[in-house]
């Protein structure tokens, strides 16, 4: 093999990616060539040099602190899942929903119900803005949807359930949702802790026009014991 | 909206997750330190990915390499915020005026050893490249990558890859005074 070859091929073979046929050719020029030898250490000294390169380690806990900001955990951040960018929001379709007196007054309270307006066929994000007076690290989220409004990319899927950790004050759910007809109908939430339940309701409106505008309403807020 | 929908649909155990994640943690803010070069920076970006991904356990559950899935999700995560952030100057200027500061009133160690003046050095060598250079130099042959893993990472070519890595490494050379494996071509060519 020529040197020029050789040297060129450095890189290669030093990350083991020559075949096992030039590998052999390669190592035996380098047992003849004492300058191709050379660049061949001086490689290593080199990539020896880059492998030591460290970075700082990360601040003291920060694994822990890392874990522990994932919603499941009673200190969720503002970054969870359930709290998708509360300023992204508006742009869309956005309600607000206040639970002033969440689990702690089961007294009903009956205000309009907020309505927001969907376009026939063409998907809309609805931004459902829940606050919450305190924070609740176990409860159980559920929503139903009418029967002739999909979710996006979830034809058929009506009915959800899950649980999740709801921060003290504001808490965004966004829903894609799009109306596979003109007729209307009631997107219902519910949030479920310990014995207590808050039921939120939303008038989704379909029309045939276009209309790029923001809905903003009022809410219901139903309290009672399960 | 995927992520959304995702996480409508789960039912997902934290430990499990945890277990999942954990053994890459370290690696992952390794990665996003090499490309931030900022401590609270890289430590932002592990988190994110690691919120993005909290609601996805069962599709990362169906990864057979996570490492390099991970950090790819990183990478592409650190370059959509980068261009987020050109797109704001405003925001850029005050990343420049903290660095500077914090730079500025970082105090030189009395005694420095030769090793820490070469990786002063090799710091100094790295800031001179460019984003594509630095990025694989760095993942290559500091933190191990292949370039097959790094060619899916980056979403970039195994040739381009290799020569952005070769003008990488002579440039550091050419800064270390080190003799670059071109200029032995040519004199011995």
């Amino acid at each position: 093999m020529h040197c020029n070859i050789i040297l060129s091929q450095l890189d290669d073979y030093i990350d083991g990616e020559l075949k096992p046929g030039q590998r052999s050719q390669y190592e035996a020029h380098l047992g003849e060539c004492d300058s191709c030898k050379q660049a061949w250490q001086q490689e290593l000294q080199f990539r020896s040099l880059m492998k030591e390169h460290d970075v700082p380690a990360p601040a003291v806990g920060f694994e822990d602190r890392a874990f522990a900001k994932l919603p499941r955990h009673a200190s969720s951040s503002h970054k969870s899942s359930f709290v998708a960018g509360f300023g992204g929001a508006m742009a869309a379709g956005i309600v607000l929903f206040i639970a002033a007196a969440l689990f702690l007054n089961p007294v009903t309270q009956q205000q309009a119900i907020p309505n927001i307006q969907l376009t026939l066929h063409e998907a809309k994000k609805v931004n459902m803005v829940f606050d919450v007076p305190e924070m609740v690290a176990d409860a159980t989220f559920s929503m139903q949807v009418p029967e002739h409004i999909d979710i996006a990319g979830r034809k058929g899927l009506h009915q959800i359930e899950w649980k999740t950790a709801l921060k003290k004050g504001k808490n965004l759910l966004s829903l894609p949702i799009v109306a596979q007809s003109a007729k209307g109908g009631e997107l219902v939430a519910k949030i479920k802790y310990g014995d207590q339940e808050k039921v939120f309701r939303l008038v989704l409106d379909i029309q045939t026009l276009d209309v790029d505008s923001i809905e903003q309403g009022m809410f219901t807020i139903m309290d009672k014991a399960v | 909206m995927a992520a959304i929908l995702d996480f409508f649909s789960k039912k997902q155990s934290p430990d499990e997750f945890e277990a999942l994640l954990k053994p890459h943690v370290g690696h992952l803010y390794r990665v996003a330190y090499r490309l931030t070069n900022q401590a609270e920076a890289a430590e932002d970006l592990v988190q994110d990915v690691m919120l993005h991904f909290y609601p996805k356990l069962n599709e990362l559950k169906q990864i057979e390499n996570l490492k390099p899935w991970l950090a790819r999700s990183l990478y592409n995560r650190f370059i959509d915020n980068l261009r987020k952030a050109k797109r704001n100057p405003i925001t850029d200027a005050m990343e420049d005026t903290v660095l500077e500061s914090v730079t500025d009133h970082n105090p030189q160690p009395e005694h420095e050893t030769e090793q820490d003046l070469m990786q002063q050095r090799l710091d100094q060598a790295l800031q001179q490249l460019n984003d594509d250079q630095r990025h694989v130099v760095m993942l290559h042959d500091m933190e191990g990558y292949t370039l097959t893993e790094l060619a899916d990472i980056m979403a970039v070519p195994v040739g381009t890859l290799k020569s952005r890595l070769h003008r990488a490494r002579n440039s550091i050379k050419s800064s270390l005074s080190m003799e670059p494996s071109d200029t032995l071509m040519r004199v011995k060519g």
